[in-house]
């Protein structure tokens, strides 16, 4: 029931209500727990109509990245 | 989809797969790790994750399914409360179905006629209060902190614009207090433990040292396979190493401190309070009330409830179940008279409960 999924902000509007794509759905969801300042281009987390977190994507990647060369050079 | 498909990358998993047998071949005793959150049980099984795993890692599910540890007595009260005139019962889907007292639910209470409606959000419950201005509308607040943290927002919102016919029955719990309850019993065998990835992107890392301070290795951790291999992977690390800790696999998700702006939106609205969970019993501090300023939101102020008996259902193994301690094959009534169309327990209706998910997939 804690489901939560990545999308990306559209567009926010007057009462902080964010349209988020989410894999080229729309889906609504207000920003107003979010924990970081938000604008449309954004990745955030969702749960129950309200965004929770806004993805560090440089963070994502970096471990991402390092997971996979751990992985491919056998010393993990 | 960006932040999943690469969470599902085969190479990825494999490697990860690899890298745990590794791990595994070092252990000096098998391990056994418990999933706590009940999108965890429903991934694991749905990404066949058991079946990757060495013979000597076992995975179990701990009591993450909200909608599995709402207390009978709960839903007796919802049931209750849904059936008073003038009210409008807003509740998620998931708890439709979830058996109280002899069997009944609120979909045979909506069958019956009660004006019972299912939101995906609880900020939906703010345009039926609108609509509904002679009616009372309350929302069953099921759910951990994450669902909290939304309801808070929710509340402080209605308060800001002067809606007064709305109130929460508020059941939702606390995930730490019920994993330190856990770790009281002795006959948990649990050497590490899969922390909910998005309960803690509320509450943060801090919020588990309970964990490693019981000696026992806690990840937080998200929920697509490699996610969960690097979990496991990382669980075995703090075994093989001795170094319990709380780390943080799904870091794109948490952050260490949490989310402080919905921390203190949920501490501006509740406060911690006993609650009472299905196979757990009451726990300490596990559940939210309402504080002071917020009191006139409380469904059990507005209404006065009377004294409930509530009774267990006959045979129903799902308290073993949600401690870890019985898998749901061990209950005689799982695939017997118990199955998702038909459920008898708790962890047979919302498809992230144990039983349900190991109905489908085990």
């Amino acid at each position: 029931m804690c489901i939560g999924f990545p999308g990306k902000i559209i567009s926010i509007n007057e009462n902080n209500i964010a349209v988020i794509d989410v894999g080229g759905t729309q889906r609504e969801a207000c920003l107003d727990i979010l924990d970081e300042p938000a604008a449309a281009g954004d990745y955030v987390i969702c749960h129950a109509g309200f965004a929770i977190h806004k993805v560090d994507e440089e963070l994502a990647q970096e471990k991402l990245t390092l997971l996979k060369e751990i992985i491919s050079h056998e010393i993990y | 989809m960006k932040y999943i498909d690469e969470y599902r990358d085969t190479a990825v998993a494999q490697g990860l797969r690899e890298a745990i047998e590794r791990r595994a071949a070092n252990l000096k005793a098998p391990v056994t790790i418990m999933e706590v959150c009940g999108s965890h049980t429903q991934a694991i099984g749905r990404h066949g994750i058991r079946s990757l795993l060495p013979e000597t890692i076992r995975l179990v599910s701990g009591p993450g399914c909200p909608v599995c540890v709402t207390a009978m007595h709960d839903v007796d009260v919802a049931l209750w409360i849904a059936g008073q005139p003038d009210t409008v019962f807003v509740t998620f889907g998931d708890m439709l179905r979830v058996p109280g007292t002899r069997g009944k639910n609120l979909q045979q209470a909506r069958a019956a006629g009660a004006d019972i409606r299912i939101v995906a959000s609880a900020s939906d419950c703010v345009a039926i209060a609108a609509d509904n201005p002679r009616k009372e509308v309350v929302f069953m607040g099921i759910g951990f902190e994450t669902t909290a943290s939304t309801v808070a927002a929710v509340v402080m919102s209605c308060q800001r614009q002067g809606i007064e016919n709305f109130s929460v029955f508020s059941v939702h719990k606390r995930i730490p207090p019920a994993l330190q309850a856990l770790m009281r019993d002795p006959a948990l065998s649990v050497d590490g433990f899969l922390c909910p990835g998005h309960v803690s992107t509320i509450i943060g890392a801090q919020a588990y040292r309970c964990i490693p301070a019981a000696g026992r290795a806690a990840v937080i951790t998200g929920f697509e396979p490699v996610d969960i291999l690097e979990g496991i992977f990382m669980v075995l690390g703090q075994i093989l190493e001795g170094t319990q800790d709380v780390a943080i696999q799904y870091r794109r998700a948490v952050n260490p401190e949490g989310n402080p702006r919905a921390l203190s939106i949920l501490a501006t609205v509740f406060r911690p309070a006993p609650a009472l969970w299905r196979g757990l019993g009451e726990i300490p501090a596990s559940g939210f009330a309402f504080t002071e300023a917020f009191q006139a939101f409380d469904a059990l102020g507005k209404f006065t409830v009377p004294d409930i008996v509530s009774e267990d259902i006959a045979g129903c193994r799902c308290g073993e179940i949600l401690r870890g301690i019985l898998s749901p094959h061990q209950c005689p009534l799982f695939r017997n008279a118990c199955t998702p169309l038909t459920p008898v327990g708790a962890c047979m209706v919302s498809s992230e409960g144990t039983c349900a998910a190991y109905y489908k997939y085990h």
